[in-house]
């Protein structure tokens, strides 16, 4: 009898198994061997085609060993938590102060998502030209204002190149919190301020207990998206400094390319877009656990 | 009725599929080649590579050929990971001397010996073809040559009453007494040396020439093991110190990490800079960008006592994964590019030397601008590297320079981080 029942539930399941097979297919194709293929050459050195020689976790032990990738990790953290947070103060003080009414508020709402229309590579080429030591043009207003006497290489030094990188980076992705945080704003109910302010409320107050509290949930998904946008960041870095000067900028996004497609060391590159997988994994389980003790 | 009905249909359908295989017949007969190259991409010569494409399709109406432009930086890495997957292969493309040891290592380039007659090899300038062949495989067939020399400002020279430098410290002098505040405002405006520093194939190349020319071989295969000259000693430190001292010192445009072959070249022809490392496409952008430089450039080989370029021969590979009339047509369309046209538009306006014997003797390369890129390849030019790890070599050049360039490491701490990355390339290829 209870045979005929577990028979007759797999009978039920079935068409169930059928319509999700077409998508499990699907992602075990696309997602999950090229990982395991990916795992499989990261224990070779290997360029695909002509040279297979095995190696085993020769590359995982020199990963932790060379200063060379936990450096570009490091980086790579830093200058997400930099982007991702200047995203957030300007993205939040922008949508609030759009969020106000005045005259020219929709102009000034469309002029301030327009570095969100743009490629990344037409906005990394024009700042490239813009910031370009000899004819570009910050060195020129810089100079005229008398803020500098000799022109300066913005993405050239060591010292200039990463925050620049990032203020870039910064202006080309706060549109997108920005208005994340506007669309927010508009479902908070008015009276809740209303009420505030007839209790006497300060301004500061209601931004701390009803603004914020109420953004909450939008915040905490952009926080996810942008966090993990930022951290693969490859075309806007690549195309205005391709990593360096030196190791400057060096995300590991482009080490991972760079050792893959350019040196043709796949074994090697693959190895560290394992690794790198585990991070983001992790970084994953600890925003995830945040998340949850707010809740 | 019904029985009727199915049997027009079978019909219907039998005759539909016996058209359509009728078809596919006759388009046997064309030919279909995937050009992918980084002539097309470029200017003003790019043009040509589409005029001379239309001339061969109207000369062979059974072959199309559609052009794919890619910059010459993105190509080599385009074909590297397609290199996974054949079928994505074009039918030819674009390769250098410094990129088709990979190629070849990758298997993605037939030898061409296959198609190219002695007849065929004769037309070619002597050595030429031999620069293409790695084991006896002829790997693609040049069409411009592209020696690595100083193209210089003749008039700055007289007026400073300057030699051509044969040493890289008369070079340095040189660009000391070039670099100059011309319009007297306390800031510099006019650079000696115009240096491609960015960390990229170009600004790699030139460094590798420059070390060349000191005569340091970068890899060298020796009883079947690839070695190096580069080591940390105090020599060497000297010789790379020298490279990255002209920054130091101020004898390149600011900001050099920025400076690619583009940038480079349009500082030149500008007037910023004196001198230039480059092949002689440099001055078919000069005279393009400045036409008033036309009779103030020359050209002199590099400063050193050895070899410091290949002969840097540029042109076409077929793939290996094509089939044998897309190979056929291909190999007719390259001969096709370099001979035919008896005005070398595209050599002219481009500034690159014919691969030719015909192409020797044109105007527009016998002036000052081309003597010593014309006495360079008199005088032979370096053996092609077969290095297949020639890409991460490069690389590792090119991280070591930067990295002083920036100020993040001293010239001593760049070259052991270089040995380091030269021995683990080194342990990776033997």
């Amino acid at each position: 009898m209870r045979r005929l029942t577990s028979q007759k539930k797999l009978e039920n399941q079935r068409p169930g198994y059928a319509f999700v097979a077409p998508v499990v297919i699907m992602m075990a194709g696309l997602l999950v061997y090229p990982m395991l293929y990916g795992l499989y050459i990261s224990f070779f050195n290997t360029n695909l085609v002509s040279r297979w020689n095995f190696v085993g976790l020769k590359y995982y032990i020199e990963a932790f060993t060379d200063p060379e990738f936990y450096s570009s990790v490091l980086l790579t953290l830093e200058f997400m938590v930099l982007v991702v947070a200047g995203h957030f103060i300007i993205g939040f003080y922008l949508a609030t102060q759009l969020n106000k009414a005045f005259r020219g508020r929709i102009g000034y709402r469309i002029i301030f998502m327009l570095p969100w229309f743009f490629p990344e590579a037409v906005v990394a080429l024009l700042f490239t030209w813009i910031l370009n030591p000899m004819y570009g043009i910050m060195n020129s207003i810089l100079n005229s204002l008398g803020l500098i006497s000799t022109n300066v290489s913005w993405l050239g030094s060591q010292e200039l190149a990463f925050p620049t990188v990032v203020a870039v980076c910064i202006w080309k992705g706060f549109p997108l919190v920005m208005t994340m945080i506007l669309a927010g704003l508009q479902t908070i109910p008015s009276e809740l301020y209303e009420a505030a302010e007839i209790d006497g409320v300060g301004k500061f107050a209601q931004l701390r207990y009803i603004t914020i509290p109420s953004l909450k949930p939008i915040l905490k998904t952009v926080l996810i998206l942008d966090c993990v946008w930022w951290f693969k960041q490859y075309t806007l870095v690549y195309t205005m400094t391709a990593g360096g000067p030196g190791t400057a900028t060096s995300l590991i996004s482009l080490s991972v390319y760079g050792t893959a497609f350019n040196d043709l060391r796949f074994g090697k590159g693959a190895a560290w877009g394992i690794l790198v997988f585990f991070i983001c994994y992790l970084i994953n389980i600890l925003l995830k656990a945040v998340i949850k003790d707010d809740d | 009725m019904k029985k009727a009905l199915t049997v027009f249909t079978v019909v219907l359908l039998s005759a539909a599929f016996l058209f359509a295989g009728g078809k596919a017949e006759s388009d046997n007969e064309q030919v279909h080649i995937i050009m992918m190259d980084s002539y097309a991409a470029e200017d003003p010569h790019g043009q040509y590579v589409y005029e001379y494409a239309e001339k061969f399709m109207a000369e062979n109406p059974n072959v199309t050929i559609e052009i794919q432009a890619v910059a010459s930086n993105d190509i080599y890495t385009r074909l590297a990971a397609m290199a996974t997957s054949p079928d994505e292969l074009p039918t030819m493309f674009f390769t250098s001397a410094d990129q088709v040891p990979t190629l070849y290592d990758l298997g993605l380039t037939e030898d061409l010996n296959n198609y190219m007659t002695d007849e065929d090899k004769a037309l070619w300038t002597d050595g030429v073809i031999e620069s293409g062949t790695i084991n006896g495989d002829l790997t693609y067939i040049p069409v411009s040559l592209q020696p690595t020399d100083i193209i210089y400002r003749i008039d700055r020279f007289e007026e400073a009453g300057l030699e051509i430098p044969t040493t890289w410290d008369e070079f340095i002098e040189c660009a000391r007494a070039l670099t100059k505040d011309t319009d007297g405002d306390g800031q510099i405006d006019q650079w000696g040396f115009g240096m491609v520093g960015s960390n990229d194939s170009s600004g790699q190349s030139r460094f590798m020439s420059y070390l060349w020319s000191n005569g340091y071989e970068c890899a060298y295969e020796e009883d079947g093991e690839w070695k190096t000259d580069i080591t940390a000693s105090p020599e060497f430190i000297d010789v790379f110190s020298k490279w990255t001292s002209m920054n130091a010192e101020g004898l390149v445009p600011i900001g050099i990490t920025e400076v690619n072959y583009s940038t480079a070249a349009n500082y030149f022809a500008m007037g910023y800079t004196s001198m230039f490392l480059t092949g002689p496409n440099a001055l078919g952008v000069a005279y393009s960008s400045n036409p008033d430089l036309r009779g103030k450039l020359g050209s002199f080989k590099i400063p050193g006592s050895y070899s410091g370029t290949m002969l840097g021969a540029e042109g076409y590979a077929i793939s290996s994964y094509a089939s044998d009339a897309e190979k056929q047509a291909a190999y007719d369309f390259i001969k096709f590019f370099a001979t035919a046209d008896s005005e070398y538009k595209f050599w002219q306006s481009s500034g690159k030397i014919p691969a030719v014997k015909a192409g020797q003797d044109v105007d527009f390369i016998t002036g000052q601008d081309y003597e010593g890129f014309l006495q360079q390849i008199a005088d032979g030019c370096r053996p092609t590297l077969t290095f297949a790890g020639i890409a991460g070599l490069k690389g590792a050049l090119g991280d070591a320079y930067s990295a002083v360039f920036s100020g993040e490491m001293t010239n001593e701490q760049a070259v052991n981080a270089l040995v380091a990355d030269l021995a683990e390339l080194m342990e990776d290829y033997n």
